[in-house]
């Protein structure tokens, strides 16, 4: 009998596996593609046409900060200089204990203003006042004071409902955008034939760059164990998968960390979802969702450069705490929306879209975990053929290097964000061990994650332990 | 089972570990390789910077010119395709980069480097960004020779070609606009921007069949139109721009309300009241901004008797802006029991904002 299930199971898994390679080897040659047609269509407005035209779009930057005291004049001076013709800061202090709002104040020549506030999306914090600088140095900023109501969701509605433009950016305060990011996510709204409602760029780690002054000075290879785990992490997202969906119009997440929406559709999705984990995903979801019911056309775009740099995190503790947190915005997401599954009126969001992330983002981790258990028991109970075992794990194994290093190899073909072949080699050797040393824990965030969404656990902005940057010696 | 496994350790497992050597040692070579070429090219980046910004502020001498590219081209790996593409793209930089007449200078030591060749070489690729790039070459120099190498591709299949094709032409023969009207295919947002950009640049003559263009029955020829007679500040069709007003596509009555702004078409108040309520969202903001440039009494009155009425709460604030604008001292004496339009009004006053 056991026997039997076992057998069941055995083939499960390798109709599941095949399955796996198989989508990976389609994402890859998407992938291909869409990096393909975004450099050969990159010059097509060039920068310096946009930073002097009249018809652009306005863009507001919206950053919450909770807490931030320590980096935060650095941080929104940083956001300030960017370069685009017509944008706004909007700095939303989310009801910090520290003195984030007393140095902004300080530093920026904030007063209080009468600011005719439109709860275009409910917040459930209160917003106490906004702030505009008196010097016309700083008159791109506005600063946002609210109640904090446990969401970083939450503290970005009150930002989009205090912003003035058509577009806006969402990004962490503590995020190092690079200068001319506006104008590479506001370009696929001026060049896109279809109405385009969201674009999103790569994101890289900041934990060993050097910084000054909320600026990033010089790039360099994480120094940590996980923050280079992550590297590879983000590398292999950002290149293969969110090129890959974005090839398709099928992209299902823009990261939290740097987004562009098109604010109109954003505030009749409802904003983002205070109670939600994964607030990033959940607004594309439900601008997706709000498309099709209302049967317009429209695309989401990723762009194959790295535009913002952001500290994560450097030890266990914290990077379990973090991933705990996205699995459970994941499980929630999924199950909020579970009415888009398999829904002819989602098109391929319900046939294509949804499966995938259910089986293969969702479930993963649980298949592992039985995977696990299965292997003890064959090994004290069934007679395990470890030959096979042996070859079909290299075969999987093998298949995550390859994908992992064509990765790397697009990113240094296109970019050469590292400094040396030092530095490459080292990554190389980081993705040998990944599967070993980094992937268990991640699966076993994943699975606490879970537990933690049915158990109903009380759920919060997510404080981040930040080391700070390298910063560079101050000249006198 | 068995057979899967059988194919995995004949065929699968050695090709990909085969592959994944090669994807190894590919990653490290070509990062050595870069590294090792890094050196030259920034030595060579360096001088031809160098030569160049010597070259543009020595005064121009047809021969001595010559015969310092010709020694200059010694002393680097011209022969080398990065090389060319290095000495064109400074070319092309310090072209935009710099002011006054330095056209001829910059189109000569062009020619001198026999990069026309090159640029031609990619105008006559197979690959479609080959040829963009190529025609981008020859419109960001202003070389009109290459003009004659760009009109077969106006009607090129792909429309990315296509639409670089037109571009490179009007920035090539910006005196020549008048030929637009007959153009077919619909002009892009992004071809828009350019296209203003080229005009911005090169101060170009008014086309003279500008009057015809809103006659089109291409949508975006008349917004162009619509456009170049803003940018002209070209007021003898005003009534035209009015009658626009009331066209059937949103986009156009948008281009010509921010006309009606920047043209200070005041007979256009009434027009505008009228066409308020038909209008959707960005066009209705639209209206309020004209309005508070070239808005008098009937806008005063018809913007308080929007914000008496049920109006929708995401343009109330901008209606309230422009009755400000129209009338500075109107909410000193009404709406002064009206809590809402009171936050508003203090909004709007606050300088800051």
């Amino acid at each position: 009998m056991l026997e039997s299930i076992l057998n069941i199971y055995a083939y499960f898994v390798g109709i599941f596996s095949l399955t796996y390679i198989i989508c990976y080897c389609i994402l890859a040659i998407l992938s291909y593609y869409a990096i393909k047609r975004y450099l050969n269509t990159k010059n097509y407005i060039p920068n310096n046409v946009i930073i002097k035209s009249n018809y652009i779009p306005g863009v507001s930057v919206i950053a919450p900060a909770f807490n931030e005291g320590a980096t935060v004049v650095y941080n929104v001076k940083s956001l300030l200089s960017l370069t685009y013709p017509k944008y706004e800061v909007v700095l939303v202090n989310d009801g910090s204990s520290d003195d984030t709002l007393e140095k902004l104040i300080q530093e920026f020549e904030l007063i209080k203003v009468d600011f005719y506030y439109q709860e275009k999306i409910k917040t459930k914090g209160k917003v106490r006042g906004h702030y505009k600088s008196t010097n016309p140095l700083y008159s791109k900023l506005l600063v946002v004071d609210k109640e904090n109501a446990k969401s970083k969701a939450d503290a970005s509605n009150a930002g989009i409902n205090s912003s003035k433009h058509p577009l806006f950016v969402c990004t962490d305060v503590d995020c190092i955008l690079k200068n001319d990011t506006i104008i590479k996510l506001a370009k696929p709204f001026i060049e896109g034939k279809k109405r385009v409602i969201a674009s999103g760029a790569g994101i890289r780690i900041s934990n060993s760059c050097e910084v000054k002054d909320g600026f990033l000075v010089k790039i360099h290879f994480p120094k940590g164990w996980y923050p280079r785990f992550q590297e590879l992490e983000y590398v292999r997202a950002f290149l293969f998968g969110r090129m890959a969906w974005s090839q398709i119009n099928g992209l299902l997440l823009v990261s939290g960390g740097l987004g562009m929406f098109d604010k109109e559709i954003a505030v009749a999705a409802g904003g983002y979802w205070h109670k939600s984990l994964g607030e990033d995903m959940d607004l594309i979801i439900r601008m997706r969702k709000y498309m099709y019911d209302n049967k317009l056309s429209f695309s989401i775009q990723y762009i194959p450069e790295s535009l913002c740099w952001t500290e994560v995190p450097s030890t266990k503790e914290v990077l379990i705490r973090q991933r705990v947190r996205w699995a459970r915005g994941l499980i929630q997401t999924l199950y909020l929306h579970k009415n888009i599954f398999l829904n002819p009126k989602y098109g391929k969001t319900a046939f294509l879209i949804f499966p995938y992330f259910f089986l293969f983002e969702f479930l993963i981790p649980i298949l592992e975990l039985v995977g696990i258990i299965v292997l003890i028991l064959s090994f004290f109970v069934l007679d395990l053929d470890y030959h096979n075992f042996l070859y079909l794990s290299s075969t999987v194994y093998l298949f995550y290097l390859i994908i992992t290093f064509i990765s790397i190899l697009l990113d240094e073909i296109i970019y050469k964000n590292y400094a040396n072949t030092k530095e490459i080699i080292s990554l190389i050797l980081m993705a040998i061990i990944e599967p070993f040393c980094y992937h268990p824990v991640n699966v076993y965030a994943s699975l606490k994650g879970y537990y933690h969404f049915f158990r109903q656990k009380e759920q919060s902005w997510g404080n981040m332990q930040r080391q700070g940057f390298n910063t560079t010696p101050k000249q006198n | 089972m068995d057979v899967l496994v059988y194919y995995l350790i004949l065929i699968i497992l050695p090709i990909m570990t085969g592959g994944l050597f090669l994807l190894i040692a590919t990653l490290i070579i070509n990062r050595f390789f870069y590294d090792l070429s890094k050196p030259k090219l920034e030595a060579a980046k360096s001088e031809i910077d160098n030569f160049l910004t010597n070259m543009i502020f020595t005064p121009f001498e047809k021969s001595y010119f010559k015969t310092e590219i010709e020694a200059f081209k010694k002393t680097i790996p011209f022969k080398k395709k990065w090389c060319k593409k290095l000495v064109l793209n400074e070319i092309i930089f310090l072209k935009s980069n710099l002011k006054g007449d330095v056209t001829k200078t910059f189109q000569f030591i062009y020619e001198q480097f026999n990069l026309f060749e090159y640029t031609l070489k990619l105008i006559k690729s197979h690959r479609f960004y080959l040829k963009c790039l190529g025609m981008y070459q020859l419109e960001s120099l202003g070389y009109k020779r290459g003009y004659l190498f760009i009109v077969p591709l106006l009607n090129h299949k792909n429309k990315s070609i296509k639409s670089r094709a037109f571009l490179t032409l009007i920035s090539l023969r910006p005196n020549k606009l008048e030929t637009l009207i007959d153009f077919s295919h619909q002009i892009t947002i992004a071809e828009e921007i350019n296209i203003m950009d080229i005009l911005h640049q090169k101060k170009t003559k008014i086309p003279t069949n500008l009057s015809q263009w809103n006659k089109s029955e291409n949508v975006s020829i008349i917004k162009l139109g619509i456009k170049l007679m803003v940018f002209y500040n070209y007021t003898n069709d005003n009534e035209t721009i009015i009658k626009l007003l009331k066209h059937n596509d949103k986009s156009i009555r948008y281009e010509a309300i921010i006309a009606v702004n920047f043209l200070y078409i005041h007979e256009a108040e009434t027009a505008l009241i009228e066409q308020f309520k038909q209008e959707d969202t960005q066009n209705k903001l639209e209206i309020f901004n004209t309005l508070s440039e070239i808005g008098m009494k009937d806008s005063e009155e018809f913007i308080a008797e929007l914000l008496e009425n049920k109006t929708a709460e995401n343009i109330k604030l901008e209606a309230v802006y422009c009755l400000n604008k129209i009338n500075p001292n109107y909410f000193d004496e009404h709406f002064l029991d009206n809590e809402d339009v009171q936050k508003m009004v203090k909004h709007i006053k606050t300088p800051y904002i």
